[in-house]
C-alpha cells in the first residue's frame, strides 16, 4: 500500500506526506524514492553536480552526481540552512536536493517559520535569495516528502501500544503543520506498523526496477502530453497565457521559472487540469459525493484530479475512470481525519 | 612588467570571470598591494603566494607589486586567485613569459609548498569559461579536474602544483587536456545500494 503510494507520488513527482508510528518505515520508503525516479538526465545531473560543486561537496572518487541526492535535514535546520542563504547566498538543503529528493523526518518538529519559507521553492522550483547587495536565484526542484508521528507520543491507532496524549496536545502537534504548506502536498498516506506476520516472511517485495518501469510508462505519456500543450501556447503569450488562466500562483512565477510550462501532472496549472483531467459521468458523480459526504475541501478537489490523472497514466489509460479516481481519493482520507 | 591572466570568482553557484593584473615596478618601496574588494580569504593570499613563489625555488620579488583584481566592484571570496595571482607576480617580474595568458584561465588555492588545493565550483567556473570568447582552456587543481572535465568545449588542464603550471604556461610542459568520462561516470556511479525489494509488509 505504502510502496503503490510511492509508486504514483514518483511517477507524477507528487509531493507526499506519510503518517505513521515509529519504526513502520517512513525513512526506510522515502530513502528508496530516489531509485524509482527515472535516472537522472546528463543535463540534470550537471545542474545538480553544479550545486556540489560551487559548496565544495564533491568527493573526488564521485566528480558528477549520477545518482538523485536524497537529502533529510535534522529538525533543528534553520531557514537558512534549509533555503539558502548568509551575507554571501550559499545554497541551502533545497538546493542540494535539486533534482532529487528531500525528505522532511518529523515534520511539526521543525520550526514553523522554517517550513513556511518552502512555499515558494515548492511552487517554483527556485528559490531566490535576496540581499542589500544583490539577489541570487538557486535551482531547487525537488519532491518533498514528510513524515510525522500520529500524535506526540507516536502511538495513536497503532494496536499494540496505548497512546496517553490529550486532544489538545494532539491539536497543537498537528496545527504547527499550515494549510498553505499542507496544499502543496498532494498525497498523504498512512503509514501501520507491520505486523510479526510480514516481517517474518521470506518473500521479496517488489523491487525498485519494476517499481521504476511503471514509473516510466506513466513519465512517457506526461512527458507527450505537456509536449503537446506547450506547442499550442508557445506564442509569445505563454507566460501571460498562464497567468490569464486566473491562477495566481502562476501569475507570480518568474518568467524562467522550471514551471513556466508543466512537466509533471503535479505541476499542473488550474486550467490544465481542466484539460487532462476531464471525468466521465461515474467518475463525476463520485468526487462530487466524495466532496459532498465526506468532506473533501476545495483544496483536495484538484489534488485529487492531479493524482487521479497520474494514477491512470500509471495504468497507461488516457481516460480517468472510477477507480483511479477512487484511489486518488483514498489518498486524501488523513486530511479530513487529522486537519479538519 | 604587467601581466594581466583570466580567472573567475563564484558568486553563488555562479561563475563570473574576472582579470587579474599584476604590476610589478623595480626601483619603487617593496611593497605588496591588493586591490579589488579582496574579502579576508584572498587578502591572505598574498602570503602564501610569498611562500609557495620561495618553495617552489623561484625568486620572490623585491619590488613594489600591485595586484587589481576587476572588476572592482565585485567582492572576491575565495582562494582560488592564489594562483593567478601566483603566476601574475611571476610573468610581471620576467621569471616566466607566455603567450598562453589570453587562452588559457586559471584558478587554484596554493599551499606553502607549491602544491594546488582544490577549489570550489570547478564545474561553474568551466562551464563560465566554455562561454567566454578567446578562452581555449583552464587551468585548474588535478583535484577538481574530473569535475569540470564534464564540459565539453574547453580545455581542463589539471596541475598538481606551481612548478607544473609555470612549466605549463611557459610551454616546457605539454599537458594533456583531461578527458570528459560522463558516461563511464554515469556507469560506475548511478546504481543505488538501497532497493524496494528490501521490504515486508508495506
Amino acid at each position: 500500500m505504502a510502496k503503490r503510494a510511492m509508486t504514483v507520488a514518483a511517477a507524477g513527482n507528487h509531493n507526499i506526506l506519510m503518517v505513521g508510528p515509529p519504526g513502520s518505515g517512513k525513512t526506510m520508503l522515502a530513502k528508496r524514492v530516489p531509485t524509482v525516479l527515472p535516472p537522472l538526465t546528463s543535463s540534470e545531473s550537471i545542474e545538480t553536480t553544479r550545486i556540489y560543486s560551487a559548496m565544495g561537496r564533491l568527493e573526488e572518487n564521485e566528480p558528477l552526481l549520477a545518482k538523485r541526492p536524497y537529502r533529510s535535514p535534522h529538525h533543528t535546520i534553520s531557514n537558512a540552512g534549509l533555503v539558502g542563504g548568509g551575507s554571501v547566498p550559499t545554497p541551502g538543503e533545497i538546493s542540494l536536493s535539486h533534482h532529487g529528493v528531500l525528505f522532511l523526518d518529523e515534520l511539526p518538529e521543525f520550526n514553523r517559520t522554517t517550513l513556511e519559507v518552502l512555499r515558494q521553492p515548492l511552487e517554483d522550483g527556485t528559490v531566490t535569495i535576496s540581499r542589500a547587495l544583490n539577489s541570487t536565484t538557486f535551482p531547487a526542484d525537488f519532491m518533498l516528502i514528510a513524515a510525522l508521528n500520529p500524535c506526540p507520543c507516536g502511538y495513536r491507532n497503532d494496536p499494540r501500544r496505548e497512546c496517553n496524549c490529550s486532544v489538545p496536545q494532539i491539536e497543537r502537534y498537528m496545527a504547527k503543520i499550515s494549510g498553505p504548506l499542507l496544499d502543496r502536498i498532494d498525497i498523504h498516506i498512512e503509514v501501520p506498523a507491520v505486523p510479526f506476520k510480514e516481517l517474518s516472511g521470506s518473500e521479496l517485495g517488489t523491487s525498485s526496477t519494476d517499481m521504476r518501469e511503471q514509473v516510466m510508462v506513466a513519465r512517457k505519456r506526461q512527458a507527450a502530453r505537456f509536449a503537446s500543450s506547450v506547442g499550442r501556447v508557445s506564442n509569445p503569450s505563454t507566460e501571460s497565457g498562464e497567468a490569464a488562466s486566473g491562477e495566481l500562483d502562476s501569475a507570480l512565477r518568474t518568467p524562467q521559472s522550471a514551471l513556466a510550462s508543466a512537466r509533471y501532472n503535479a505541476q499542473m496549472s488550474t486550467r490544465q487540469i481542466c484539460e487532462f483531467c476531464k471525468l466521465n459521468e461515474p467518475c463525476f458523480n463520485m468526487l462530487k459525493s466524495a466532496v459532498n459526504e465526506m468532506g473533501l475541501s476545495a483544496r483536495a478537489h484538484d489534488k485529487v484530479l492531479r493524482t487521479a490523472r497520474t494514477i491512470a497514466d500509471l495504468d497507461d489509460s488516457d481516460t480517468i475512470e472510477t477507480h483511479h479516481i477512487s484511489e486518488a481519493i483514498n489518498y486524501r482520507m488523513l486530511d479530513r481525519q487529522m486537519w479538519t | 612588467m604587467l601581466a594581466k591572466l583570466n580567472t573567475f570568482s563564484l558568486l553563488g553557484i555562479d561563475a563570473l570571470p574576472v582579470e587579474v593584473e599584476v604590476d610589478v615596478s623595480p626601483r619603487a618601496s617593496p611593497k605588496t598591494i591588493l586591490v579589488g574588494l579582496p574579502e579576508a580569504a584572498v587578502k591572505e593570499s598574498t602570503h602564501r603566494i610569498e611562500r609557495a613563489i620561495a618553495n617552489s625555488g623561484f625568486q620572490r620579488p623585491q619590488d613594489r607589486v600591485v595586484i587589481n583584481l576587476a572588476p572592482a566592484e565585485l567582492p572576491k571570496q575565495a582562494a582560488s586567485f592564489d594562483l593567478p595571482i601566483c603566476l601574475g607576480i611571476l610573468a610581471g617580474s620576467g621569471q616566466l613569459i607566455s603567450e598562453l595568458f589570453d587562452r588559457y584561465a586559471v584558478v587554484g588555492e596554493l599551499s606553502l609548498e607549491g602544491k594546488m588545493r582544490s577549489v570550489k565550483g570547478a564545474l561553474s567556473m568551466a562551464m563560465a569559461a566554455a562561454k567566454q570568447e578567446g578562452l581555449r582552456g583552464i587551468v585548474m587543481p588535478a583535484q577538481n579536474a574530473a569535475e569540470a572535465a564534464v564540459v565539453e568545449d574547453i580545455e581542463v588542464i589539471a596541475v598538481s602544483s606551481l612548478s607544473q603550471a609555470v612549466g605549463f604556461f611557459a610551454g616546457e610542459l605539454d599537458i594533456e587536456p583531461t578527458p570528459g568520462r560522463v558516461a563511464e561516470l554515469f556507469d560506475r556511479l548511478s546504481k543505488y545500494d538501497e532497493d524496494f525489494a528490501d521490504f515486508r509488509g508495506q
